[in-house]
């Protein structure tokens, strides 16, 4: 049990990071970003040419994959999100999907749909806790997140910060004391790619990846890692993120392995949601920016 | 400031969205990926068989074992023709779709999209290659026709497969199908066969719902049949008898109970986990090691390959992996998971064929073959050329005057050897393979399988 309490502690992390990403944009422009995972598997997939492909240092990888994404995550801004910021979150949330599935389509069309792997940042054995052997990539990845996580609360202190949330509060308002909507629409669509690019970086050395692995498997999760945080809270979004990725695993443990329930991972995951927003409506730590 | 767009750039930015969603849709979903089948567009056969198919269906009638009556399913109308026995004593039905004077046309599923797809490379070389060059560089001829082949991506969805499979069948006039890959794709295209008596053939996998199609006929060992001489494989070979060091690790869909139950029957007391489809491999680790410490010596994979691989990267302790998987692209699974810290190396894996790395040792032809087309070959095509070399020796069997029911006649109860694919016997039904490879991977020279064990039925 102990193995699974941890892999679902370290598989959490991803979720964790993903959401934070999904809150900032939320709280800033309110729109749910299904594009969110995808900033990632450009990165993922950049980095791989890059560092496998070319056979390029393991940095040069790492700095190709993030400007990709945040190339990515301006490109939508500019052609997406902008062009349709008046118009039905709705219609919003339609274009947020097809940019995710156009872009997996694109990297299925660039590269096979096979499984790649991307080596880890530091190689070396499992270290053994709670009976798990957890990679010394999973323990950066649950470091790079505790720190991304309190950066950013951090950063919605700051002036900067303050502007984002106003302007997501009244545009025109925010616009008469002197912030521009753009260039906080380019922050906020900047920092979600990077924060998801940085997601993509981290996981695809952990496992196995494929085109669409970051949308097909970790975004739902993500999803519902923020709605748990209270989408409006990013502390809460990375503590949404662990606490599903414990659920998951724990209900694959008890619910599939000891009681033989078909999709037990999701089923835990949905009893925790109705559990939480039944209790707590606003989420574990939400509340309005 | 106005920050907001006119309503009419707005509608072009929502159509665009829109436009968005449906592109990379192409290639995602159910009907788009009848593009795929007119691949085979060059097929001169297609619509053109049915005054053929009459004739030949009318002739065939000097056989002494004729089932009379048929040719209502001709589709494309050549029907009418008398059905009976043929040539080689086959009793005919009359059906000759896909069959002209010249050529036999031979539909083909397999999944290039979804969960598991293969190489899309590899199948539209392999498809053709025994047809166009099997025959010492040339095309093969069977009663004096050549074959052509049609493809169709069956997206690794069930549905999809039987819509694909209709579709080859009914209009583009295959005569028979094969299946690639993938358990719950092959048993729902079996099915849809079945029920318009078309012939079918694929590698063996689950034996539920199989074992009483008419037109079905597995070319290897179904997972029932292997997992039996696995558990000896384990307990005789890898020297493992203490259950307690077996796990098994099989996808929990009702097409592998039935695997299950052959391990379980044979090795008492092996813990068995039933992962559901969409959970991950890495959770699966969970199970199988203590840290770095191994809980099983031996574990039996039933999984999807991602799954597998997933759940081999993330298990520290390295346990032997062994299966009865018939993964076609297990060269680029076995590359993967040596990429992956090693993960997959020692793998041991039931085969329908020794590995491809071995592949000129047991058909040089099939090497001729890949130096006549110029391709690139790999274990996706050493497969397809193993299958088509058994659909090969069955139309043969079938005799001149073929139709569906003289080559289901011709084949059941034969005996049929390709020194490809197992030697296979179907007097006892459709499951007639007893024969398996075994193959290991190793990940020396960038990971790929090699053969430990060619043809045997027991260990």
């Amino acid at each position: 049990m102990g193995a699974f309490l941890a892999l679902g502690l370290f598989q959490g992390a991803v979720y964790g990071l993903l959401a934070v990403g999904i809150v900032l944009v939320y709280k800033a422009k309110r729109v749910f970003n299904f594009a969110q995972g995808e900033f990632g598997g450009v990165a993922a997939f950049t980095a791989f040419a890059i560092v496998v492909g070319a056979g390029l240092p393991y940095w040069v990888g790492v700095v190709g994959g993030l400007a990709a994404a945040v190339a990515m995550g301006l490109i939508v801004e500019r052609v997406i999100v902008r062009p349709l910021e008046s118009s039905s979150r709705t219609i919003m949330l339609v274009a947020l999907v097809g940019v995710a599935l156009f872009t997996i389509a694109i990297i299925v069309l660039l590269g096979q749909p096979i499984p790649r792997v991307m080596p880890p940042l530091i190689s070396g054995g499992g270290v053994n806790i709670l009976g798990a052997g957890i990679l010394p990539q999973q323990l950066i990845l649950m470091a790079v997140l505790a720190v991304l996580a309190a950066a950013m609360a951090w950063f919605f202190k700051t002036d900067m910060g303050l502007a984002v949330l106003a302007s997501s509060q009244d545009t025109r308002a925010a616009q008469v004391v002197g912030i521009s909507p753009v260039a906080v629409s380019r922050l906020v669509w900047g920092m979600a790619a990077l924060l998801g690019g940085i997601a993509g970086l981290l996981y695809a050395p952990v496992g196995i990846f494929t085109p669409g692995f970051m949308t097909l498997t970790m975004l739902v999760p993500a999803f519902a890692a923020a709605v748990l945080g209270g989408m409006t809270s990013l502390p809460g979004a990375f503590i949404g993120g662990l606490a599903i990725g414990v659920v998951q695993n724990l209900g694959i443990y008890y619910l599939g392995q000891q009681l033989k329930v078909p999709g037990a991972a999701e089923l835990g995951v949905f009893a925790l949601l109705m559990l939480v927003l039944l209790i707590r409506p606003q989420g574990l730590l939400g509340k309005e920016a | 400031m106005r920050l907001a767009l006119p309503k009419r750039r707005r509608t072009i930015f929502a159509l665009l969205a829109g436009a968005l969603l449906v592109l990379p849709a192409c290639g995602q979903f159910e009907g788009v990926h009848d593009d795929f089948v007119a691949q085979g567009g060059e097929n001169e056969g297609l619509g053109g068989s049915e005054g053929a198919s009459a004739d030949d269906g009318a002739t065939g009638g000097d056989g002494t074992e004729s089932t009379g009556g048929g040719g209502d399913d001709a589709s494309g109308g050549g029907g009418g023709g008398g059905g009976g026995g043929n040539d080689n004593g086959n009793a005919g039905n009359g059906d000759t779709t896909g069959v002209t004077a010249d050529t036999i046309t031979i539909g083909i599923h397999a999944p290039l999209t979804g969960a598991a797809p293969l190489k899309q490379e590899s199948f539209a070389t392999g498809k053709d290659l025994y047809w166009q060059y099997g025959n010492g560089g040339k095309p093969v001829e069977i009663h004096g026709r050549t074959v052509e082949t049609v493809f169709a991506d069956d997206q690794y969805r069930p549905s999809t497969a039987r819509q694909v499979c209709q579709t080859m069948a009914e209009e583009q006039q295959a005569f028979a199908l094969i299946g690639a890959g993938g358990t719950d794709q092959i048993q729902a295209c079996a099915q849809y066969a079945a029920s318009e008596d078309v012939p079918y053939l694929s590698t063996g996998v689950t034996e539920t719902g199989m074992g009483s199609l008419d037109t079905y006929f597995a070319a290897s060992m179904t997972y029932k049949q292997q997992t039996p001489m696995l558990a000896d494989y384990i307990k005789n070979e890898l020297g493992v008898t203490d259950a307690s060091k077996v796990a098994a690790v099989v996808t929990n869909t009702p097409n592998f109970d039935d695997a299950v139950e052959g391990f379980t029957g044979s090795f008492d007391g092996v813990d068995v986990f039933r992962p559901d489809k969409n959970e991950r491999g890495s959770s699966a680790a969970g199970n199988l090691c203590t840290g770095t410490v191994k809980n099983y010596d031996v574990v039996f994979v039933l999984t999807s390959p991602t799954f597998y691989l997933e759940m081999a990267a993330a298990s520290g302790c390295r346990p032997q992996f062994v299966g009865v998987g018939v993964s076609m692209g297990i060269d680029q699974v076995a590359s993967t998971g040596c990429s992956a810290a090693g993960s997959t190396e020692g793998a041991r894996f039931f085969n329908p064929t020794p590995a491809f790395a071995d592949a000129g040792e047991y058909d040089p032809d099939f090497l001729a073959a890949v130096d006549a087309a110029g391709i690139e070959a790999d274990d996706v095509t050493w497969m397809m050329w193993g299958q088509s070399k058994v659909l090969h020796q069955m139309l043969e069997q079938a005799g001149e005057a073929l139709d569906r029911g003289a080559f289901m006649d011709a084949v059941a109860g034969q005996k049929f050897s390709t020194g490809v694919f197992p030697d296979l016997n179907y007097s006892d039904g459709p499951f007639g393979a007893t024969q398996v490879s075994v193959l290991r991977n190793v990940c020396d020279g960038g990971g790929h399988y090699e053969t430990d064990f060619a043809f045997v039925n027991g260990f």
